[in-house]
């Protein structure tokens, strides 16, 4: 009986142990990494809700969920600037990319790392016009 | 005689003429990744964003993914579409992305087939060393071919002309055939008199 007890306490460790490695496996995400969104400017009425970053093969994904509180339509324009787990940047600039939210939709943005040398993030986020 | 206010009327008229046929352009630099809009045919924003949204796709595949650096080589992306497309610059772009990611290797394509025989003929010569020249006979085969094209559907009407491209790739085994990959982007350009 105590033998039967001792396996059952070693096999309850063992199975904690798997599920937390598990746990740490899946997607990463939580109030720190709303700091991964640098908005240039007001980005009123976007509101960032989440951040996921995820391994996907060798390389991380991201994924960015933008609300518009307002009624109209927003543009805006982002990038990701990719970095390693030191922080150096390790990849040229993207291009901005355009998107459009419609009022009070929810949307999800993706992006893929391209390298598997890096190892974190930052999204940057503006209303303000890039372009020519 | 002219009038005080008339002659000077036409004195700051004839001023301002002037100034403005005097007037240089200027010229600075811009942002390369910035989003241009300048018109709605194909511009460096939709050949940044198609270079890496396929890049991005193919690096996640299993076939890149499992990180034994296949060998790929390019076949020209058809343009067909109503305006002139560099779409060499597309796939040099899409190139140069996945070498630099380190996932990829790539093998001269038939564009650069010429040059690179030349070179091999050029070290075969009794100017160099045999023992240090490249040898012939040595290269190695792609096992992948990446191919696709470019569309566009175009609509206008008055008041508005909508553009909608479609770049379409895959990866090709080069060997059984099969398309092992693939991928599109869609954009959309719309432009409306204000």
């Amino acid at each position: 009986m105590q033998y039967l007890h001792l396996v059952t306490r070693r096999l309850a460790w063992l199975f904690a142990i798997v599920f937390a490695f598990t746990l740490a496996g899946c997607a990463s995400t939580g109030p720190n990494a709303l700091e991964k969104v640098e908005a240039q400017g007001n980005i009123s009425p976007l509101v960032v809700k989440n951040v996921l970053m995820a391994a996907q093969g060798d390389v991380i994904r991201v994924n960015l969920e933008l609300f518009n509180e307002g009624s109209e339509a927003v543009n805006f324009q982002y990038r990701v600037r990719w970095t390693n787990a030191d922080g150096f940047q390790i990849w040229d600039d993207e291009p901005w990319k355009t998107e459009i939210v419609y009022g009070k939709e929810r949307r999800m943005i993706t992006a893929i790392a391209p390298t598997p040398k890096a190892a974190d993030f930052r999204i940057v986020i503006t209303r303000q016009k890039r372009g020519v | 005689m002219m009038k005080p206010l008339l002659k000077t009327s036409l004195a700051l008229t004839v001023a301002s003429v002037l100034l403005t046929g005097c007037a240089t352009p200027s010229t600075e630099y811009g942002d390369s990744r910035a989003v241009e809009t300048v018109t709605n045919e194909f511009g460096s924003t939709d050949l940044q964003m198609i270079a890496e949204n396929m890049t991005r796709s193919l690096l996640v595949h299993p076939i890149i993914a499992k990180g034994d650096r296949p060998r790929v080589t390019t076949s020209p992306v058809r343009n067909k579409t109503s305006e002139y497309i560099d779409t060499k610059s597309i796939t040099d772009s899409i190139r140069a992305q996945l070498v630099k990611s380190g996932q990829v290797r790539f093998v001269v394509d038939a564009n650069e087939m010429a040059s690179q025989k030349a070179e091999l003929e050029r070290q075969d010569s009794e100017l160099y060393d045999k023992s240090k020249a490249k040898q012939k006979g040595k290269m190695v085969g792609a096992a992948f071919r990446l191919d696709g094209e470019i569309t566009s559907i175009v609509k206008q009407n008055k008041d508005i002309k909508d553009v909608y491209y479609k770049m379409s790739l895959q990866l090709v085994n080069v060997e059984t055939g099969d398309l092992e990959w693939a991928e599109e982007k869609e954009i959309r350009k719309t432009t409306k008199k204000r």
